[in-house]
């Protein structure tokens, strides 16, 4: 398994991250690659622009007075801040359903000064903080527009899930009957696709079909309430917040669980899916700014801009740093490093 | 590197963990091994049982008034809980020192209790709450005990620390001057070494638990049997070094350091263990120690019923559904791939 990234401390290489990266046009041309694209991965969370197609594509958005931002929190993974669970909440309200139609399960909500105030309220966190919550509020959109019944909507058989399952098919031009699901974390089927595909369907929401398709219109829209809403697809102090809102919208980031981080970017038309094969989520991170400087969508100023996320410290326990982690590929030449743990590695050494 | 872990989601792999593992009898032989046992590693927090070592060696530990719990805490990652804080903190009093004397650091406890008591009281956490502050107050008792000086104890080329090197080099047959020295996440010097040779330092610390005629017998004796006779101390409750060493029942100890390394000392055989999981994530640990114990026959079906937990772990949603597992993969003829049915 190819090495992408490594840790270090006091100098040497002490943790190593391997993985997969994909880049495709919206013609499911590969362009650059490192590993195996046709391994297989779920989804997860990074899914979610494309569960919300078949809910734009209904009409279900002008029926109930569905808005731009609310369209975003549809699409996130949030951290459960205030603004997250009002724009969630006003969905619910718009259908005529309340929270606790949501069927995504407790999670703590993911920003920290969320978590605590509620330690400090002493209450614990409802289906609304989960990152899922948006999503799940779609879903229920869905249902009440074709006037399906509400109860088991995360039940893959479902007819909202069918007729999910029936877009994903079409987005990515295969028989559904070939479509492999699994359970998500909020117990919703998530979809086992290839890098290459997860890459592919990342291109279309930057380009759409390329030479034209059914779902153009529907992923255009998803693309531009993405990036016009920087903090409802995530949360302040986030990277795909920060991605989003440093590049201007020229990058829409989107995190899954187990280390994926898939990319579209519109000016190039292209669909990027990033996989850390052991699931370490923030070494995503790096990785991704990595490509984007070597696909030159991002300058130096904006890698500058995203310096947090760009080489992350490590720190000890009384804050000084005692290392990095840095990504070790170049996608364009195709290159992998080979670092043992204990190898020396240069401070800094980009 | 070798395929250790896999975690599955509806029984596909979703994820894999690579690593290393050695097993050497104290004469450095190769006993078991999985991927390159040559492979360098920041000791961690595996090194403390060896830390320590000096001081109870020198009759620090005794003349100090160290109990075997105190003795326990000295060789902990613990969870900062109530019982932990105060053991560390009887320590500190009993020396005369002050809880700012200790230089770990601060760090949120793991303790999940403690750590919501300190959000909602508006409370910090103190260096008491740092898993390495037992280890932190045996190095100042040691300092106080040879009359070094207390305010620099951290530092590498502080009398404790040199001490310390000298053991470590001793036990894992390097030379004191040749092993590269880190910073530890407490700001303590942390060695690097080859998995093989952490492992000897840990079936060399066990077979001196055994062999009356060594000049370290007594001070391994007593740090083992601590070890294992409070294995609350040296973790905490409901945690996996603490419950691994109530399973075995004095039959080995063992102890995680941070970035996914782990290392035991086991009786029969006196081997040592040293394993490391490369991307540092400690969850792929568990399931891997367990089937080691299996394959090294140090466990059978009694252990493993106790401890399914930890050979498996399972993993739920955020609706508690069962979703899918953490399993050792290593023993496996076949190699395991990503997207692979399991």
């Amino acid at each position: 398994m190819p090495q992408l990234a490594i840790r270090t401390r006091s100098g040497r290489v002490e943790s190593i991250h391997s993985g997969i990266i994909c880049v495709t046009d919206s013609l499911n041309h590969i362009l650059h690659s490192i590993g195996n694209t046709r391994a297989g991965l779920f989804l997860r969370s990074s899914g979610k622009p494309f569960l919300a197609v078949a809910f734009v594509h209904s009409g279900a958005m002008q029926k109930f007075n569905i808005t731009q931002k609310e369209l975003a929190v549809i699409c996130s993974s949030h951290s459960g801040q205030a603004f997250h669970r009002r724009t969630v909440l006003s969905i619910l309200n718009k259908i005529g359903l309340k929270e606790s139609d949501l069927d995504c399960g407790h999670a703590n909500p993911e920003d920290k000064r969320v978590e605590n105030a509620l330690i400090k309220l002493g209450k614990r966190p409802t289906c609304i903080f989960s990152n899922c919550s948006g999503k799940h509020a779609g879903l229920l959109a869905l249902c009440k527009f074709y006037d399906y019944p509400i109860e088991g909507y995360t039940s893959p058989d479902h007819p909202v899930q069918q007729l999910i399952r029936k877009t994903m098919a079409e987005l990515l031009e295969c028989d559904e009957r070939e479509l492999v699901i699994g359970k998500d974390g909020c117990t919703n089927p998530t979809y086992f696709v290839t890098l290459q595909q997860a890459a592919w369907l990342y291109a279309r929401l930057a380009h759409g079909y390329g030479a034209g398709g059914p779902y153009d219109g529907c992923l255009d829209i998803i693309k531009k309430a993405m990036i016009a809403h920087p903090r409802m697809i995530s949360g302040d102090g986030t990277f795909a917040t920060d991605l989003v809102r440093m590049t201007k919208g020229r990058v829409i980031g989107k995190i899954g669980a187990e280390g994926i981080l898939c990319l579209a970017i519109p000016e190039k038309k292209l669909g990027v899916c990033i996989n850390v094969r052991d699931g370490h989520p923030w070494s995503t991170y790096p990785i991704a700014i990595r490509v984007l400087e070597e696909l030159e969508v991002l300058d130096a100023t904006t890698v500058e801009k995203l310096s947090k996320w760009t080489l992350p410290p490590l720190k000890d326990d009384k804050g000084g740093t005692v290392g990095y982690l840095h990504p070790t590929f170049s996608l364009i030449q195709k290159r992998v490093s080979h670092y043992e743990m204990g190898d020396v590695f240069p401070a800094g050494g980009r | 590197m070798k395929a250790l872990a896999a975690v599955t989601r509806n029984k596909l792999v979703e994820s894999v963990h690579w690593g290393v593992i050695c097993v050497v009898d104290p004469q450095g032989n190769i006993v078991y091994k999985q991927g390159d046992p040559r492979t360098k590693i920041f000791y961690r927090s595996s090194a403390k049982p060896l830390q320590v070592l000096p001081f109870v060696h020198s009759g620090g530990a005794e003349a100090m008034g160290f109990t075997p719990k105190e003795i326990a805490i000295a060789c902990a990652s613990h969870v900062g809980s109530p019982e932990h804080q105060k053991t560390v903190m009887d320590i500190l009093k009993r020396l005369d020192l002050k809880v700012a004397d200790l230089h770990c650091g601060v760090m949120s406890p793991y303790h999940e209790e403690e750590n919501r008591r300190l959000i909602a009281a508006n409370e910090e956490p103190s260096p008491l709450h740092v898993s390495c502050s037992g280890k932190h107050a045996a190095m100042l008792a040691y300092c106080k005990y040879r009359g070094w000086d207390i305010a620099t104890y951290e530092k590498i080329d502080h009398p404790l620390q040199q001490e310390i090197l000298k053991i470590i080099a001793l036990f894992t047959e390097e030379k004191a001057d040749a092993i590269l020295v880190g910073t530890d996440g407490c700001g303590l010097p942390i060695c690097m070494l080859p998995v093989e040779k952490i492992a000897l330092s840990y079936a060399r610390l066990t077979q001196c638990v055994h062999d009356e005629q060594s000049e370290y017998h007594r001070a391994s004796k007593t740090i083992f049997e601590a070890m294992y006779r409070h294995p609350d101390m040296v973790e905490g409750r409901g945690e996996f070094d603490t419950e691994l060493m109530e399973t075995a029942g004095g039959r080995l100890i063992a102890k995680v350091g941070a970035e996914a390394v782990y290392c035991m000392g086991i009786r029969q055989g006196n081997l040592g263990v040293c394993l490391k999981i490369a991307d540092g994530n400690e969850r792929a640990v568990y399931p891997v120690v367990m089937q080691l114990l299996l394959e090294l026959g140090i466990f059978g079906d009694r252990e493993l019923e106790t401890m399914r937990k930890w050979y498996r772990t399972e993993l739920t949603n955020n609706l508690k559904e069962h979703i899918g597992d953490i399993v050792p993969v290593f023993h496996r003829r076949e190699a395991v791939g990503l997207g692979d049915s399991l």
